[in-house]
């Protein structure tokens, strides 16, 4: 089983975040797991660490629809940061709403939409087709 | 009117030259009663020699009075949109290419004298042709459609929000849902710990609490404006009642809510009234930074058309960019952590506002606070 060097969730549902955790733990896809409620807490952390290569996300799970920062308002702010091309985000949401399938047409830094929970076999899909 | 004129061969010259200036007077009323009760206006296009006689009602359309505008094609050519000027003369040439067959007709937006936009519904038909088979003359209606277009946009409007609407509940009731059915198969895992066993059963009830809260708040706002009782409504008194039932939160946070006891009476619906501004007055003590007392000021006053009320709090505000989306259902701007809420406080107070035929907006928010202002219209 391959494994990633870290993996970052991004959602302001604690339960969401403990399922996610226990998931990624159980079936080792990596040893680090950055879990974060508050979008903007995310983006400092981004930020903070991002001359350091070791430390940046392979992948971050993101909630669309959170309170504050939403998922939407995280990706306008990410684009500003240097060096994000190697980091690949997925959206995360419960339903879709058709305003929002367009909007990550539009946007290239999104890989694709996952509705949620995640299985071990969507995180299992993406590390094999992706690293 | 008889336009059988068997008749008139009886008759002398005059008489028969009577009869038919009466008969032209009756049409001519006719079509000008027709003309201004519909606020059509036409226009008679001499194409050859390119000069168009433009009806009065016609420019009146678009606030010109008879004298104000020349009789020209350049006239209407100036004050059309840009846009949509292409499609006319794509829609002339086929009418006229076709011989007539193809219907001449168009709706176009045109600049009112005061800026506004009008929407016409212009349609037109060449009545006479030279020995080549040019077109000589044209003659043409225009409607103002303006009313309709205004009711097309609210109508889309509505299915807009209709939609966000239908998700909002897709959604919201099913990530509770979705929660607790992943923390059963949990529970159920071999080899979990009592304190894991007592988390997940904690999350399972906070979750059914929630999806109840979700549920009530759904069905509290379908009610809303199903028995409307219109009636004269003392809004100080009202606000002393609510802060009355506020008054444990009130005292708990040392909260001041102002407002002038006799603040204003006005035709409302007292029920739905009453919950928006408790939705406003216990946002207003909710949303406050850390350490800060809430003071709430609710002043009154009036224009043509509404009755406008303003709820000011000293709270943590709310940024431009999100204040649209305050008043969409289960859109919490803040953190469940930080302020708890379902999200649909808001959402009951723009369907209590709009039933007053009004509306409800934030004029103002910064980091010392916000005012919202309602407008309750004075017709209702």
């Amino acid at each position: 089983m391959k494994k990633v060097d870290s993996i970052m969730l991004i959602d302001d549902h604690e339960p969401t975040n403990i399922i996610h955790e226990m998931i990624i733990k159980n079936n080792n896809f990596t040893d680090k797991i950055l879990t974060y409620t508050d979008a903007a807490k995310a983006l400092d952390y981004l930020k903070g660490t991002f001359s350091e290569t070791s430390s940046r996300p392979s992948i971050i799970f993101l909630d669309i629809n959170m309170p504050g920062m939403d998922g939407w308002d995280f990706l306008k702010e990410y684009e500003k940061l240097d060096e994000k091309s190697e980091v690949m985000i997925m959206m995360l949401s419960t339903s879709l709403h058709p305003q929002d399938s367009t909007k990550a047409k539009e946007n290239s830094h999104i890989k694709t939409f996952l509705s949620k929970p995640l299985t071990k076999e969507m995180i299992e899909e993406i590390i094999n087709d992706n690293f | 009117m008889s336009s059988d004129t068997s008749h008139l061969s009886k008759l002398s010259t005059e008489e028969r030259l009577a009869w038919y200036k009466k008969e032209l007077e009756d049409k001519n009323l006719i079509i000008d009663t027709i003309l201004e009760s519909t606020m059509a206006g036409y226009w008679d296009w001499l194409i050859q020699e390119n000069t168009e006689y433009l009806s009065p009602t016609f420019k009146k359309m678009f606030g010109y009075e008879d004298h104000e505008m020349e009789n020209h094609p350049d006239s209407w050519q100036k004050i059309i949109h840009p846009d949509d000027l292409p499609n006319v003369f794509e829609c002339f040439n086929a009418h006229v290419e076709s011989k007539g067959k193809v219907p001449f007709s168009n709706t176009v937006r045109y600049a009112h004298k005061d800026g506004s936009t009008v929407n016409v519904f212009c349609s037109g038909q060449v009545v006479q042709w030279d020995e080549e088979g040019k077109p000589i003359r044209m003659i043409g209606a225009h409607i103002d459609i303006t009313p309709l277009k205004q009711i097309e946009q609210q109508f889309t409007l509505r299915n807009n929000e209709l939609e966000d609407f239908a998700y909002a509940t897709s959604h919201d009731l099913k990530e509770p849902l979705r929660t607790i059915s992943s923390f059963i198969e949990l529970l159920g895992q071999e080899g979990i710990g009592d304190d894991q066993k007592k988390q997940y059963l904690d999350i399972i009830g906070q979750s059914s609490k929630r999806m109840t809260l979700l549920i009530q708040g759904l069905l509290d706002h379908s009610r809303i404006g199903k028995e409307l009782e219109l009636e004269s409504v003392n809004v100080g008194k009202l606000l002393d009642d609510l802060c009355s039932d506020l008054n444990h939160s009130i005292e708990d946070k040392q909260a001041k809510i102002e407002y002038a006891k006799e603040l204003a009476t006005i035709q409302a619906y007292p029920t739905e009234l009453r919950t928006l501004f408790q939705n406003l007055v216990s946002n207003g003590i909710k949303f406050m930074p850390e350490g800060r007392k809430p003071e709430i000021q609710i002043t009154h006053e009036e224009d043509k058309y509404f009755h406008i009320f303003h709820v000011k709090d000293n709270g943590i505000g709310i940024l431009p960019e999100k204040q649209d989306k305050i008043f969409k259902l289960f859109a919490r701007l803040n953190s469940s952590n930080d302020y708890e809420g379902t999200g649909i406080g808001l959402t009951h107070c723009k369907k209590i506002a709009e039933i007053h035929k009004g509306s409800i907006k934030v004029s103002a928010s910064g980091e010392d606070g916000t005012t919202f202002s309602i407008y309750i219209n004075r017709v209702i």
